[in-house]
């Protein structure tokens, strides 16, 4: 942090960001003629937090983290050498040549009919990371890990703290009995530590899920092919979906307390007020006029929320209550490897430091975040630009 | 002169509960608003004007309750609707298209995040005169030209925050005539502007009733606005109406206590004074007020009927009644 007297310099980044925002801004003036002098303000307004955030080098870092995890989560099954469930030992004459082979090993894999069957392509291989017990490559499971992390936060965020959110707006705004009643509800919830509930939670729900996704075609197809995995490995698979379940019975109550107490406030303005007394239907005032006003904060504690989630599911993974063989999972490759350790201390530093630095990105990006919608932090910024 | 009445409200009393007691913010206040006139409700800060000009449409929320009374509104002469047994959705369809208010602070009564067309355009959506928002947006324009909104078309694409306190004012109005309502209810929507755009505001308010044959029910503190603008007008004190009368017949003949203190009180512009008038004492505690007439502990010809009987509103002369002791006799 620059101190405040000193004029703003547009650091390359900021041109960068000028340069990102205008392109963006003229492509989609092209389409919509207009559309650029129309929203002048708001993509100055853009420009402003790509500019605080520049100033912000651990604010970056988050995003760098979170952007190469997205990224890896998106292409990693591409961009893997092998298959999440590609068993070397089967490939190999001497098994114990990739039996837990450490980081940097060369296998070289032959013509063979019972490889070809499980779908490993002959050819040579280098195990960068190591490998497991199956000789399965380390870096490729990790891979494909980031995805499979990356599916369940974005189906537990899509969905569960957005019950705690609409529930909080509704006895917000109600108050009176349904307040009383909803937040009680919510009390009971975290009276119980969110782990322990999922824990819970994901013993008990199997048995009624499994059919449900099993019998659905639809679901099961989309599914699979979100977490990338093989049709063979559905069963596993609904595992991670109980988890998801689980955690949107766990993560919503903490949501509607945090939006109920804003709503309080929001609901006095007295624009809610008008609202009512024109006539507006009450689904309009709460998602028209006191959601957006609220949604600030509120995104700034899903961003945070993000590595609590992948934390959580990790730990439940490593318990042995999310992710089952052979799905690659980071919390259950740490377990898997745990029993090997020390002596293949790969297995679980390597998906330990995926967790770490995932968790540390959703974090350092939330922070950031926070600091950049401070109007304060943000004013000072637009003074130093403009007075250039 | 005839009263038709468009709104009639009897024996209203709508309390708060809170922590520290029942709050008794109305106590027995009736009253009939006449349709073309308007009517003024004046009184301190704290009487009850608002709540009383909110509970017409049944706009008290938790913890207020409308404990008892009843509300009638007429959509034309000799129709009568009971608010009090309206539903939801038809108290919905009441509030903005027949009946419709003007707040205070227009800088609070937007919505910082929405420009103004949209705004009117929702409101137009919310009763269904325009069939999208952006149906509602485009007639929005038209709206903003019969409030005299500068720049109709470039105001309907601005936020609050680049009007000027004027400009949103009239936002306002146009807003709340966007659905044409027969009464539309102004609580004190000139106290956070300054006197030039008050009168602009209060002239543009007179010509769009003249025009549209509305009522106008102006809740106000300001004894100037009063004298200017009312036909009526009803002193509150404390949760009741102590007094009512035509406007002229209120300042030459005050016959409460309450409204000559109040009248005394407005400083002469042309004369010098030494010290200006006040009444003593201070509003009192709605939890637990005086017995008898509220206004006794402060009232300086008080006797001792005042103290344990509570006056009726009462006609002492022609369409003027008043609530004291004083004119028994």
């Amino acid at each position: 942090m620059s101190g405040d007297g000193e004029v703003y310099e547009k650091k390359l980044l900021d041109r960068l960001a000028d340069a990102l925002v205008d392109g963006l801004a003229s492509l989609i003036d092209l389409f919509l003629s207009g559309w650029k002098e129309r929203n002048r303000a708001r993509l100055d307004e853009l420009k402003l937090t790509l500019y605080a955030l520049n100033r912000s080098p651990i604010g970056l870092l988050g995003v760098v983290l979170v952007l190469a995890f997205i990224i890896v989560a998106i292409l990693g099954p591409t961009l893997a050498p092998l298959g999440y469930n590609d068993q070397l030992i089967y490939c190999v004459t001497d098994f114990d040549e990739v039996r837990l082979a450490p980081p940097g090993t060369v296998v070289v894999v032959e013509e063979d009919a019972i490889c070809t069957q499980l779908g490993v392509e002959p050819g040579t291989y280098k195990l960068w990371l190591g490998a497991d017990e199956y000789g399965r490559d380390l870096l490729s499971r990790i891979l494909y890990g980031a995805r499979t992390s990356f599916i369940v936060v974005l189906l537990v965020m899509i969905v569960g703290p957005w019950i705690g959110i609409l529930l909080g707006l509704f006895a917000g705004y109600r108050g009176g009995f349904v307040d009383e009643v909803i937040m009680r509800i919510v009390d009971v919830f975290l009276a119980f530590p969110g782990l322990i509930l999922a824990i819970a939670l994901s013993a008990v729900l199997p048995s009624r899920l499994d059919p449900i996704i099993i019998n659905n075609e639809f679901l099961l197809n989309s599914l699979l092919r979100l977490f990338a995995l093989n049709p063979d490995d559905a069963l596993p698979m609904v595992r991670l979906v109980v988890v998801v379940i689980a955690l949107w019975i766990v993560w919503w109550p903490v949501y509607a307390r945090l939006v109920r107490g804003m709503v309080l406030s929001a609901r006095e303005n007295t624009y809610v007020e008008a609202a009512r007394a024109l006539g507006i239907p009450t689904h309009s005032i709460l998602i028209g006029h006191i959601l957006p006003n609220i949604l600030g904060p509120v995104l700034v504690y899903l961003t945070l929320d993000f590595g609590a989630v992948i934390l959580v599911e990790a730990g439940l993974s490593f318990l042995g209550l999310g992710a089952v063989p052979p799905i690659a999972d980071w919390g259950r490759i740490i377990y898997d490897g745990a029993q090997y350790f020390p002596n293949a201390w790969w297995l679980v530093f390597f998906p330990g430091l995926a967790i770490l630095l995932t968790v540390l990105g959703f974090n350092l990006l939330g922070d950031a975040l926070r600091d950049i919608m401070d109007p304060r932090t943000r004013r000072r910024i637009e003074f130093k630009v403009k007075g250039r | 002169m005839e009263c038709d009445p468009i709104v009639e409200v009897k024996d209203l009393r709508v309390y708060f509960y809170t922590y520290a007691g029942v709050v008794k913010a109305i106590d027995g206040v009736s009253f009939k608003i006449c349709r073309g006139e308007t009517y003024c409700l004046v009184g301190e800060t704290g009487c009850g004007k608002s709540v009383t000009s909110r509970a017409i449409t049944r706009l008290i929320y938790p913890p207020g309750r409308i404990v008892s009374g009843e509300i009638y509104y007429y959509p034309e002469p000799g129709k009568r609707v009971n608010i009090m047994q309206l539903s939801e959705s038809e108290l919905r369809r009441l509030r903005g298209e027949e009946i419709s208010y003007i707040f205070q602070d227009p800088s609070a009564a937007l919505d910082p995040l929405y420009v103004l067309g949209y705004q009117v355009g929702e409101t137009m959506l919310a009763h269904k005169r325009v069939k999208s928002v952006k149906e509602g947006m485009r007639r929005a324009v038209e709206v903003l030209r019969t409030v005299l909104m500068p720049d109709p078309e470039k105001r309907a694409s601005s936020y609050p925050h680049e009007l000027s306190g004027g400009m949103k004012q009239r936002g306002v109005i146009g807003i709340s005539l966007s659905n044409n309502p027969k009464l539309l209810i102004a609580d004190e929507p000139t106290t956070a502007l300054d006197v030039t755009i008050q009168a602009q505001l209060m002239d543009l308010l007179l010509d769009l009733k003249r025009e549209r044959g509305l009522t106008l029910l102006l809740i106000t503190h300001n004894l100037g606005l009063v004298a200017e603008y009312c036909d009526r007008v009803a002193v509150m004190y404390a949760g009741n109406i102590v007094e009512e009368a035509p406007v002229e017949e209120l300042f030459e003949k005050p016959l409460h206590p309450y409204t000559q203190a109040l009248i005394r009180a407005v400083p002469n512009p042309t004369r010098r004074i030494e010290k200006l008038e006040h009444i003593p004492g201070t509003v009192p505690n709605l939890v637990k007020p005086p017995p008898g007439c509220r206004f006794h502990p402060r009232c300086p010809k008080a006797f001792d009927r005042c103290r344990v009987e509570k006056p009726p509103l009462k006609e002492y002369s022609d369409h003027h009644k008043a609530a004291c002791w004083l004119y028994e006799e």
